[in-house]
């Protein structure tokens, strides 16, 4: 169902909010993304094929993730998450649907602060009693875990960048922690 | 007095070209940088620090570290102010500004000291004796205890610091940096494991940084230099000077507090926290934490110049202060001698040696080659001097140390420094459950049985020689990395200087009269006496003698009162030490402040405020929010100037009148889909769910397995194996956590997938007669009219070209469309339909009205109507419970005989007989009305409100039998009247429902 593009999607970040550029933090603000979360069992050939063939991609194992422009993040035994462009939403929706696979949209439901810098792991240190040494939690992994108070799935993305998922309404209490978690460093 | 009369020329680790000036007690003196506020102190010649606890005798310095009892002091003024901060780590900083506790209206001129003179009448637990009687007076007792206790004043100003949180996950964690602990950490860095070296000094190198001992034929610190500098070279070590661990919990798990910038003061950069608070995870951990040295117990033993010689010997070398002018030593092992010798060596008298021991040894010949005076098999039997020693009495001791005879005399000194043993920091390891054994040579308790992952070392394990020290760091160094799967770095083991025998002679007390004060736990005032007398009372477990006597409590945990009172406690037992057992050791090993422990989970980010994409707005647009869950949502919508109840009323009369525009985002939204899920509804609900047909919704009640009602909501079929199940704001994450158990736990074999989308759809509920006029004004494909969109189902399309599911549910009797979209699209729709609605004079509806229209209707508020001992039959909601279905959860607790009861408490309606007086929530309704409680309760008022559309009053209540006892009136006394009402149907309000199919 296509969307009319004189209505603007809002991100649950307020676009007057700056991102916080002080050269060894950073946060930027990718909510709007194209999001959907996939269910399937992996011991299922129809559905590993339905989900190769649709998308390109293998479904990644446990904390692992696959792609990058459209990317497959584990979840759980059975879930995961499927991260694409803004404005893919509709059409991504419709392959979903063709290819026979379960899904629902959450484009809108799940937030995506994006965090970088070389003291990015030490706002992470602050806030999450996973563990997210460099050697354990390798590039491309991808973890939910308990946040400060919220349930995030961090994936990252890069040496020093990291991508927090969490559900909309928590997204300005996580951006006001990195925020704060950021002033160490400023 | 001049500055620092007591500071040496030279030497020390203290940074001479930075004077700093600070106060105690008002008063200024200079120090160094590098010293703590007690070694600036004692350089200026300043030795009343504080007044003891209870008795408020004039106190000194007793230690130089954490061990020290005594010096405890207020730091700093107005918000930034420390309780309880111990002088022996307080690090100098500019204009540093501290004060005496326990005493008023001054250290020197204390009123308190009178408690002194009346100590015999202030026994052991004397307060279990003294105040309990008459019971009604411990109000008072206790806020005159309290001032006459002291300890510290807590600040009454919001902490201006910050303080930070830290989660670590390491290899091998070493805790403690002395000699011990570096050679472990050089180790286990050298075998390429990820290390945590902490030390709760600002300095690494533990005593080696108090001593004047050699390693490798040079100077100890030399050797620390070299490998910290090691150390600095391996990218992956965290080295954390003032830091104390704290505590050693289950899994590997230590807590520790890092003084990041307390040292600064108030000069710290902003941006710094205060403390950092370490929650660490290691696969291997190595306590290195060293011995703290013990007092010895004789009469007067707490004047302000008894001091420790291991403190006075961290004064001398470390901070190059001279702990007095003349000293007398009181020893009985030889770990004093080289103290006495390097107090000679700095001009300092040494007036007299009095070893316990008949035959001293080695050690004393060598002070006496150096033209000391040694007293063998001598005692210190008094002490001169109030304010401060002035001298002290020393007699020959016989029989073992049983009894004094011959010739006592008194010797001159203003310093007496005693030596009374070592007991290794045992704390951390049996926090860690680490089981002690008392080891008879040493006298005292040490680590015994090994755990896995937690080895001892070094002074902690009861090696006090320097060489075995380094050699039991780096052999635990290399098996800790080896037990992380890495290979093991080879080692040279340093020789170093032979340390001086610690063992003692035992002789736990020197004999003492009746009357004579013989401190063993100097910061709780708790005397040899008053353990005896507790023993004589009964208290003759260790753990009842801590709790009566307070032995070993409070701040300084007994740090080095402990052990003497155990051997104190077994003497008065008449059994060996080993049978009295120890106190339990926990967490924390010192204070922790609570700021630590909060973090930055302070004011706006105490707790996440989660907000729906329309909060903003209803922020905007006046709303008065009231937390629900994590959630806030808008409480009424006041317009400016007008009152509270009238904007209630209004947007009631909105809803029933023309149309009202709510944000329900909150509510529970659970996507489910596979072939099972009717199946699951079926069990999860008391319903039956087959009948509902594609595009249809139906209300359901989820209940426990104790057949109560814990959730309810409606749930919608959108397509064949596809439904939509919403909840309570509240229960959203609830239920989502019940369906998940369930379905991995119990029904594996369930085709069912479970998505939350509570947050990706907005939810905005049109409510009221001129709902639908405003929707169709806003355009949408939907066919709107009652016969093709009825009363409970669901229709996807478009609203204003936005994707949407509109659902036709209700909790408030009157039509009602809830439009959900996408959140991101919330605000547009939102603001649209305001526009498109303004000629109907559509208001946004708050929390408090919908609560009034749904009480109207008697629509259920779980947990507000129902208190989890209420069941669908007690809620007159039994066509909601399923004869034909062969199970739903709950459904055998509803056949238990108590379910089946008939004075059950059941939901009714209420109206007073006085229709303009409001029945108070939570009321009591009883039987019979007496003139004085009790009375007989039969139930309770659960939801009352006045009710705009009715003008009247109305209620909810939870009444026994009520189902039975329609028409009948009931009693609800009130503190100033008795309020009549009649028991009622609960609906109030279009009972048909007519409204509601419009």
């Amino acid at each position: 169902m296509p969307r009319p593009k004189s209505l603007r999607r809002q991100s649950p970040l307020r676009a007057d909010r700056a991102p916080s550029a002080n050269g060894t933090v950073m946060l930027d603000d990718r909510s709007l993304s194209a999001k959907f979360i996939l269910h399937g069992r992996p011991d299922d050939a129809a559905f590993t094929r339905a989900v190769a063939s649709a998308l390109g991609l293998e479904l990644p194992g446990v904390n692992h993730t696959a792609g990058s422009e459209r990317t497959l993040l584990w979840l759980a035994p059975r879930e995961w998450l499927l991260v694409a462009a803004t404005g893919e939403e509709d059409g991504m929706a419709q392959l979903l649907t063709t290819a026979g696979i379960i899904h629902a949209d959450i484009s809108d439901g799940w937030a995506c602060i994006r965090l970088s810098g070389s003291n990015a792991l030490d706002v992470l240190k602050k806030s999450t009693p996973l563990h997210v040494h460099p050697r354990v939690f390798l590039l491309g992994h991808c973890a939910r875990t308990r946040f400060v108070q919220a349930a995030v799935l961090l994936h990252r993305v890069a040496e020093t960048t990291y991508d927090l998922y969490c559900e909309r309404s928590y997204a300005d209490y996580l951006w006001r922690w990195l925020a704060d978690a950021a002033q160490e460093f400023a | 007095m001049s500055e620092q009369d007591y500071r040496l020329p030279a030497g020390g680790r203290i940074d001479r070209s930075r004077t700093l000036s600070f106060t105690f007690n008002s008063r200024r003196y200079q120090g160094y940088a590098g010293d703590t506020l007690a070694s600036a102190l004692l350089a200026n010649g300043v030795r009343m620090l504080a007044r003891s606890f209870k008795y408020h005798r004039p106190r000194g310095l007793l230690g130089a570290g954490v061990e020290e009892p005594n010096a405890f002091v207020q730091l700093g003024s107005g918000a930034r102010q420390t309780p309880n901060a111990l002088a022996t780590q307080i690090e100098l900083y500019p204009d540093l500004a501290a004060y005496s506790q326990n005493c008023w209206p001054a250290v020197g001129f204390d009123l308190g000291a009178w408690t002194n003179t009346i100590a015999a009448l202030l026994p052991a637990g004397f307060y279990y004796k003294t105040f309990m009687w008459p019971a009604q007076l411990w109000r008072v007792y206790e806020h005159l205890i309290r001032r006459a206790a002291g300890e510290g004043q807590a600040p009454t100003r919001p902490d201006p610091d910050r303080y930070e949180h830290r989660w670590e996950q390491v290899d091998i964690a070493v805790i403690g940096g002395g000699p011990a602990g570096l050679a472990a950490a050089l180790t286990a860095a050298r075998s390429g494991a990820r290390v945590l070296l902490a030390d709760e000094s600002s300095e690494f190198g533990g005593r080696l940084l108090s001593e004047q001992t050699e390693i490798d034929g040079r100077p100890a610190l030399d050797w620390v230099a070299a490998t910290l500098a090691e150390l600095a070279t391996f990218p992956d070590i965290i080295r954390l000077p003032r830091t104390t661990a704290f505590g050693y919990h289950d899994h590997q798990f230590l807590t520790l507090l890092e003084r990041v910038c307390e040292h600064l003061g108030p000069h710290a950069p902003p941006r710094l926290p205060r403390q950092r608070l370490w929650q660490v995870r290691a696969q291997q951990v190595i306590l290195a934490t060293g011995a703290l040295e013990r007092p010895l117990v004789f009469p007067d033993n707490d004047r302000p110049g008894v001091m420790l010689a291991s403190a006075a010997q961290t004064y001398l070398n470390r901070y190059a202060v001279r702990p007095g002018t003349t000293v007398v030593i009181v020893t009985n092992n030889d770990s004093a001698y080289p103290t006495a010798l390097e107090l000679a060596a700095q001009g300092v008298t040494v007036a007299a040696i009095a070893d316990l021991r008949p035959e001293p040894g080695g050690w004393a010949e060598r002070a006496e080659a150096e033209g000391l005076t040694v007293l063998p098999a001598h005692a210190v039997t008094a002490v001169q001097g109030y304010r401060r020693v002035r001298g002290v009495t020393v007699t020959p001791l016989h029989d073992s140390g049983q009894r004094l005879g011959g010739e006592r005399r008194v010797v001159a000194c203003d310093t007496l420094l005693c030596a009374g043993g070592w007991n290794p920091t045992v704390h951390l390891y049996s926090q860690a459950g680490g089981k002690l054994r008392y080891d008879e040579t040493l006298a005292c308790l040490r680590p015994d049985t090994a755990r896995p992952g937690l080895s001892v070392v070094g002074a902690a394990n009861g090696v006090f020689d320097l060489a075995s020290c380094l050699a039991e760091g780096f052999a635990a160094g290399q098996s800790a990395a080896r037990l992380c799967g890495l290979r093991a770095a080879n080692r040279t083991i340093p020789s170093a200087t032979p340390t001086p025998d610690p063992t003692p002679y035992p002789l736990w007390q020197t004999p003492a009269g009746q009357r004579d004060k013989c401190f063993v736990d100097l910061h709780n005032d708790v005397t040899a006496n008053d353990l005896r007398l507790a023993v004589r009372e009964g208290y003759v477990s260790v753990e009842h003698l801590k709790r009566y006597t307070t032995a070993g409590m409070g701040i300084d945990q007994g740090k080095t009162g402990n052990v003497n009172a155990l051997a104190l406690l077994a003497a008065a037992r008449g059994e060996p030490i080993t049978a009295v057992g120890t106190t339990t050791f926990r967490p924390p090993y010192t204070p922790v402040a609570f700021g630590a422990v909060a973090g930055r989970q302070v004011g706006e980010l105490y707790a996440p405020v989660r907000k729906t994409p329309l909060t903003d707005w209803h922020a905007a647009h006046g709303a008065v929010f009231e937390p629900t869950g994590l959630w806030r949502r808008p409480l009424v919508y006041p317009h400016p100037g007008e009152q509270h109840a009238a904007a209630v009323r209004r947007e009631c009369l909105a809803v029933r009148q023309g149309v009202a525009l709510l944000d329900s985002s909150t509510l529970g939204k659970i996507d489910l889909q596979g072939r099972d899920v009717l199946t699951l509804l079926n069990r999860v609900y008391s319903n039956a769910w087959d009948s509902l047909a594609i595009g249809r919704c139906r209300y359901g009640l989820m209940l426990g397995e104790d057949g109560m009602p814990f959730d309810d909501g409606v749930t919608a079929r959108l397509g064949e194996n596809h439904y939509l199940l919403m909840t309570t704001s509240g229960g959203a994450a609830r239920v989502y956590g019940w369906l998940e158990a369930w379905l991995q736990g119990e029904w594996p074999d369930l085709d069912v997938c479970m998505t939350s989308v509570t947050t990706h759809w907005a939810s905005l509920a049109l409510i009221g007669p001129k709902a639908r006029e405003v929707l169709a004004a806003l355009g949408t494909d939907i066919d709107l009219t009652p016969a093709a969109f009825p009363h409970l189902s669901v229709r996807s399309g478009k609203v204003m070209g936005i994707p949407a599911r509109v659902l036709r549910v209700s909790f408030t009797g009157e039509v009602s469309y809830e439009i959900n979209v996408p959140a991101g699209y919330a605000t547009t729709v939102w603001e649209a339909l305001m526009t498109a609605g303004h000629a109907l004079a559509i208001t946004p509806l708050g929390l408090e009205a919908l609560d009034i229209l749904r009480a109207e209707k008697g629509y259920l508020l779980i947990g507000k109507d129902t208190d989890g001992a209420v069941t669908p039959h007690d809620l007159g909601m039994s066509g909601l419970v399923s004869k034909r279905k062969d199970f739903f959860i709950g459904q055998r607790s509803l056949a238990r005989s108590d379910a089946l009861r008939r004075d059950r408490r059941q939901l009714v309606g209420l109206l007073s007989d006085d229709p303009q007086a409001v029945i108070p929530e939570g009321a009591y309704i009883v039987a019979e009305v007496t003139s004085r409680p009790p009375m007989p309760l039969i139930g309770h008022v659960t939801s009352t409100c006045f009710s705009p559309t009715l003008n009247r009053s109305i209620a909810l209540a939870l009444l026994k039998n009520g189902h039975a006892r329609l028409g009948e009136r009931v009693a609800i006394p009130l503190p100033d009247k008795v309020m009549v009402a009649r028991i009622t149907e609960p609906r109030f309000y279009d009972p048909e429902g007519i409204r509601l199919h419009a």
